[in-house]
């Protein structure tokens, strides 16, 4: 009797055993198969090869739309003296909004990550959001007129924020392990002086990263191409 | 033999039976399962040396786990890996009692 009472305990132990064996097994091969769902890269290099011909495409549209524009612009403003007022106006609020290709002097700063003894891990991130965004206020705090980073002009309504394993600009996705351009037009030796000051430039970004600046008395920034929507912001008109 | 057909069953349940158990208890399971196989590996010995008392075994299959699944919380609340200390415990006890396990099986064949 005895016997047959440690027989059955161990039993069902055993059934308990392998119920969680075999449980935790379903469970852990559950998981590997929902890590493994990001395996279809080559599609997604096609696609990315894709969008960038057709994001190409689009950019010459623009600027054949542009060029004429600026043909009837140009044929307006010639009229008389209110409608060439007109125009150096829009071109004033155009500069602010990023909306033109602007020139000028200015600096450039080059942030370029170190690579490591032991092989650079590259899912490691070197540059951050943070560092991007505090740069690109050090360089407004210095009257800067206008920023780019890789090229992507920065307007009062760009964000600086990371995604996944790039950082989004303007809907623009940089690489943050790879060299970032900062382009900035203003009085290049204000502009300098402001990141060369101590603390302009955040420690840690820094360490991760040789950063290199030259002055330039010929930057060029490309405009901001998307348009402006105003859904919700009116403006308010007093009596 | 009680024992295989035991595992068996519990393992077919464990595969057919689809219970939710919430993920974030996975690693709670993981070391339950160690501190069990140990209670299991120390009945074998008990069973093959003569001295296998059912009682000792239960509490300890129980317990065990129970230990162990409190030291996989208490190391999750203070953020250092206690857990390892179960594991390296119960894994060492494990290859202990392979290693008497197998001393005795081989004493036994030549005995005969």
């Amino acid at each position: 009797m005895k016997k047959f009472r440690s027989q059955m305990s161990i039993g069902i132990i055993c059934v308990l055993l392998g119920f969680m064996i075999s449980y935790q097994f379903k469970m852990i091969s559950k998981q590997n198969l929902v890590a493994d769902t990001n395996n279809n890269t080559p599609e997604i290099i096609t696609e990315n090869e894709q969008l960038k011909k057709s994001k190409q495409e689009m950019q010459k549209k623009i600027e054949e739309l542009d060029a004429k524009t600026k043909e009837y612009e140009n044929a307006a403003k010639g009229r008389d003296e209110e409608s060439g007022l007109l125009y150096k106006d829009l071109e004033e609020t155009r500069i602010l909004t990023g909306g033109t290709e602007v020139g000028g002097q200015g600096i450039i700063i080059y942030i370029t990550p170190k690579s490591d003894i032991f092989g650079s891990d590259p899912q490691k991130q070197l540059i951050d959001d943070k560092d991007l965004v505090h740069i690109v206020n050090e360089l407004n705090i210095a009257d800067a007129e206008a920023i780019s980073i890789n090229d992507i002009r920065l307007t009062s309504r760009s964000g600086i924020r990371n995604a996944g394993n790039t950082i989004i600009i303007n809907d623009e996705r940089i690489s943050y392990n790879k060299r970032i351009i900062i382009k900035a037009i203003g009085k290049k030796d204000l502009l300098e002086g402001a990141i060369s000051f101590p603390g302009a430039i955040p420690q840690e970004l820094s360490q991760a990263c040789d950063i290199t600046m030259e002055k330039s008395d010929k930057i060029v920034i490309p405009k901001y191409n998307k348009i402006y929507k105003f859904e919700f912001a009116k403006p308010i008109e007093k009596k | 033999m009680v024992a295989f057909v035991g595992l068996l069953i519990g393992v077919i349940l464990g595969i057919v039976w689809n219970v939710d158990i919430p993920v974030k208890f996975s690693p709670y399971i993981s070391v339950a399962i160690f501190a069990c196989l140990d209670s299991v590996f120390g009945a074998l010995r008990g069973t093959i040396s003569h001295n296998f008392r059912a009682d000792i075994f239960i509490s300890g299959f129980f317990g065990n786990a129970a230990l162990a699944v409190a030291m996989v919380y208490l190391g999750d609340k203070l953020g250092i890996p206690i857990y390892l200390a179960a594991v390296i415990v119960f894994g060492g006890r494990i290859f202990d009692n392979f290693a008497i396990i197998r001393r005795l099986l081989i004493d036994k064949t030549k005995s005969h």
